[in-house]
């Protein structure tokens, strides 16, 4: 045991970890440089193209040091805010990590949380100044922030550049000397951590474990303590670049266990592996249920592709439990989902994941925090969806989700940062200067803002020189009300939405306008109404359609003209229909584009 | 080029089983051709085709070319109907369309065609220049009137993409006409034209009684036509429609070796019933949903009743019995309609 260490790496999206991590591999030769691919430990396409880890993964090195045989255990973290859950577990699976930070860039917030996470859980923390080569690199004054936040000393703080392969036998070196051996009873009962799970189509889900205490042995009967359920460990093992089958996986380790768990929802991150026989008293602490934060309907464009939506959805759920759905039924999209999110990341991952593996194109509508109905009884109806809202005259009051925000920027940005939390009802709590010109800023925000384009709007405001992290901090009463939009006096409930109520005509004034330019002229004209129950707050005309006819129509156009015609007829099929009125599917996104 | 189009002539004449009731010399400028190259094609089409007695023959011709003498060719040759390119009575569209005549070459040309006797004559007019105020539209239409010729296109400016005018508009360098005031002209077309004696028998063409283009009418109607020359398309009458390549020395190389050197299109009945649907709502006869229904097997008034309910009741179609047409307010929409109005295959 003396000889394993468990470590995982703390770093901003583009601040080089996938870089490190494959450097890494390579100067263990757990990879050869042939089957070296760039960032080998996103395996998705989708992570590969967004140059972000979305789901943890985990891989072993050998390395010998002095002529000691070291095994290294990487675990990988997700890097974004709405996979905060996920990297707590992997952090809470290690003894160490390294602190990536890009010497051009200096810290940002997402990065600062997760330090704040391993310094919680008493890791070792290396500080690794990285594309310490690039005409950018400020190592002084990035240095000068690192020091403030660990407390290290300058000395500590490793040089590297993962991109030229400067500096990573050192940051090998100061793993094996400076995270500690990990620490745990071999003969004692297990006590294992899930830290993640990934769903394999031959053989089901892979479970990702780390050893506290005791041994798992192949064929043993384990049991997964929050959940109940009882498996077999039919393979064990460690994850090299393959899987590496083992007899058994000791206190300490880190490890994978396939037992032909079929369905995603049994294996939750931070639950506890114990033996049936004998098990542990000591559950793994920190384990939560993980919840969406947000919510928004899937519908298929092509009203037939429902059951085929539904089976993607089914295996999507396979390999990403924090996907939550159930069906819904809307009069202007028909047969779709209500899903649930663990953030807006995370829905434009699934969406895109469906249109990618599963080759579904889908309409997803305004996404929606769960509010709080409190009706005039004190029952609290939830409401994660604008037609779940009560009748108004039964409700007493309203209370949404309030977040608290962390926002890392230059001072320079600070008061456009500030008028953006402002204008989305933010307050703000802090203002603390980390350097002479970073600052990290605290707002009380209602979540329900963020989920729109906040922080696109924030990496606009500041070029891109803003980092988010936030937390969800309770409830609180709001004045918000239901926005319908009608079309020639028909209700598009797609297009409904739960708005504060000071937000609520210039919402529905910019969503009229939007879908002004959306919605093709028609046979006739088309009003477009903005309400909040029957008053009329915003209205917008869409003028009847005065010309749809070529000029020619010979020998040689009719064909052409023919496929013309045929090819508009399909693309209204893809359209929807309220009353009389035909609805493009980017109409239903109009909300997502209000800027 | 015109030797290549006399060897397709003969290499397809099979296509066309019964006698020719109508010749049609178009696309592009064949009033260019000299008096022995059309009478080498007419040569051909004798040659290797019956030709009804009365038949219609047009000729496509510039007011440029339009001289005496190429006049008196034209007559020997057989040619007994003259479609003329004017466009417009002002030269300020002439030029901004890049055409070589001028309004003068154009009633020059006018007058010496209806000098000859022999000939029926026709000219496209066009509408919807972002330059062409409604005062201006007006009276190119007046103008038109003056000469009291029997037939008459008017064509709305359709910009696309992969033109100049396409281009130029992609730029921002030319401004599109909106759609309303497009409308307004096409109506104010059908107003002056009807009321000075005009029959509106297809969305683009106007004729006094008698006088309608029976070469046209054909493609509209679903009957068999051959194209020769280089893009030209065929129809068989049935379910083939042929498009010859478009490249001129692919075209020549192809007649050289005796090769027809055209695609086929092989359509389902469900696209022939939508051609029908579409050509039949451009004319005044309009389509006739028994008939239809007796040629495909599909009941376009019972499929589509909710629809076509709406477009009387709306006066955007006029309902007869199994007869419908569009109404004057349906032909500013003939293309929306019609998509309506079609099956899926």
């Amino acid at each position: 045991m003396e000889h394993i260490r468990n470590f995982c790496i703390i770093a901003h999206i583009d601040h080089g970890k996938s870089t490190l991590a494959d450097r890494l591999l390579e100067t263990t030769q757990t990879v050869t440089a042939r089957e070296m691919q760039n960032q080998l430990l996103d395996n998705m396409d989708l992570e590969r193209e967004r140059g972000i880890t979305i789901k943890s993964h985990a891989i072993q090195m050998n390395y010998v040091s002095n002529g000691t045989p070291y095994v290294l255990n990487l675990i990988d973290t997700p890097g974004h805010v709405d996979f905060s859950y996920e990297v707590s577990r992997s952090i809470a699976a290690c003894e160490g990590a390294l602190l990536i930070v890009d010497a051009s860039q200096g810290i940002e917030a997402q990065t600062i949380s997760n330090l704040y996470l391993a310094i919680e859980h008493n890791l070792e923390v290396i500080p690794v100044l990285n594309k310490i080569d690039l005409p950018g690199a400020m190592p002084e004054e990035v240095s000068d922030q690192i020091i403030d936040l660990l407390g290290c000393s300058r000395e500590d703080i490793i040089h590297a550049s993962a991109k030229e392969g400067i500096g990573i036998t050192d940051i090998l070196e100061a793993i094996i000397k400076r995270v500690p051996a990990p620490k745990g009873d071999p003969n004692e009962p297990l006590q294992a951590m899930i830290f993640d799970s990934v769903f394999n189509s031959y053989r089901g889900i892979e479970v990702y474990f780390r050893v506290f205490n005791g041994t798992m042995n192949k064929g043993d009967k384990v049991k997964f303590v929050n959940t109940g359920k009882t498996y077999e460990a039919d393979e064990i093992g460690v994850l090299r670049l393959e899987h590496e089958p083992k007899k058994s996986i000791g206190a300490g380790n880190v490890g994978y266990l396939i037992s032909g768990i079929k369905v995603a929802r049994e294996v939750k991150v931070g639950d506890t592996i114990t033996h049936v026989d004998r098990p542990t008293t000591r559950m793994v602490k920190g384990f939560e249920d993980v919840k969406p934060m947000v919510f928004a309907g899937i519908y298929p464009v092509d009203t037939t592709e429902f059951e085929e939506l539904r089976s993607s959805m089914e295996k999507l759920q396979l390999n990403d439990a924090s996907l939550v759905w159930e069906p819904e039924t809307s009069a202007a999209l028909g047969f779709g989902f209500r899903c649930g999110f663990l953030g807006m990341l995370h829905m434009e991952i699934i969406q895109e994941r469906l249109e990618r593996e599963f080759n579904m194109t889908v309409i997803t509508t305004v996404p929606s925090v769960k509010f709080h109905a409190i009706k005039t009884d004190g029952k609290i109806i939830p409401v994660s969806a604008p037609s779940e809202m009560p009748d108004p005259t039964t409700i007493s009051h309203i209370e949404e989700p309030y977040i608290r925000a962390q926002i890392i920027t230059k001072s320079e940005y600070i008061g456009p940062v500030i008028a953006l939390c402002i204008d989305k009802r933010g307050e703000i709590k802090n203002q603390v200067y980390l350097t002479s010109d970073r600052v990290e800023l605290s707002f009380e925000l209602p979540l329900a803002e963020i989920v729109f384009d906040f922080f696109d709007k924030l990496k606009t405001i500041s070029r891109g020189y803003a980092s988010l992290d936030y937390e969800l901090t309770g409830y609180r009463q709001s004045h918000l009300v239901k926005l319908d939009i009608m079309l020639n006096g028909e209700k598009v409930d797609a297009l409904s939405a739960i708005v504060h109520r000071d937000k609520a005509y210039d919402w529905g004034k910019r969503l009229c306008e939007k879908l002004k330019e959306l919605l093709p002229r028609q046979m006739f004209e088309i009003a477009i109404q903005a309400a909040i129950g029957t008053k009329i707050i915003a209205r917008e005309t869409v003028k009847a359609l005065r010309k749809n006819v070529l000029a020619k129509c010979y020998g040689g156009d009719i064909s052409r003209k023919r496929k013309l015609l045929e090819k508009q007829k399909k693309g209204k099929k893809r359209m929807r229909q309220v009353g009389n009125v035909e609805i493009p599917q980017e109409a239903f996104m109009a909300v997502l584009k209000l800027d | 080029m015109v030797q290549a189009i006399c060897r397709e002539l003969e290499l397809r004449c099979h296509e066309i089983r019964t006698p020719l009731e109508t010749i049609y010399f178009g696309g592009g400028t064949p009033s260019l051709l000299s008096g022995s190259q059309l009478e080498m094609i007419m040569h051909a089409i004798t040659t290797h085709f019956q030709v009804v007695k009365q038949a219609e023959i047009t000729l496509e011709a510039n007011p440029e070319d339009c001289t005496n003498e190429k006049l008196a060719i034209f007559k020997q040759l057989g040619i007994n109907r003259l479609s003329l390119g004017v466009q417009s009575f002002e030269n300020s569209l002439l030029q901004f369309s890049n055409r070589a005549h001028s309004t003068h070459q154009a009633i020059k040309a006018i007058e010496a065609i209806q000098s000859v006797a022999f000939f029926t004559m026709t000219v496209d007019l066009m509408f919807g220049f972002p330059s062409l105020p409604m005062a201006q539209w007006e009276k190119t239409l007046d103008q038109f009137l003056i000469f009291d010729i029997p037939h008459v296109s008017v064509y709305g400016l359709t910009i696309e993409d992969r033109t100049v005018f396409g281009n130029w508009s992609r730029k921002n360098k030319m401004q599109r006409i909106n759609d309303e005031d497009h409308a307004l002209q096409f109506a104010k077309a059908h107003d002056i034209l009807t009321h000075a004696g005009y029959r509106h028998y297809e969305i683009s063409n106007y004729a006094k009684e008698g006088h309608e283009s029976k070469h046209n009418a054909s493609y509209w109607s679903g009957k068999a036509y051959l194209g020769v020359g280089p893009a030209a398309h065929s129809f068989d009458g049935g379910y083939i429609r042929r498009e010859n390549v478009r490249n001129n020395a692919r075209y020549t190389a192809a007649m050289e070796k005796n090769q027809p050197a055209y695609t086929e299109e092989h359509l389902s009945a469900t696209q022939r019933m939508n051609e029908q649907v579409m050509t039949g709502l451009r004319t005044s006869k309009g389509i006739d949903a028994a008939a239809l229904h007796f040629t495909f097997g599909k009941n376009l008034l019972l499929d589509h009743e909710p629809i076509i309910q709406w477009l009387a009741e709306q006066n955007f179609i006029s309902l007869d019995g199994s007869k419908l047409c569009l109404t004057n307010k349906g032909m500013h929409l003939a293309d929306e309609i019609a998509l309506k109005l079609f099956y899926d295959d």
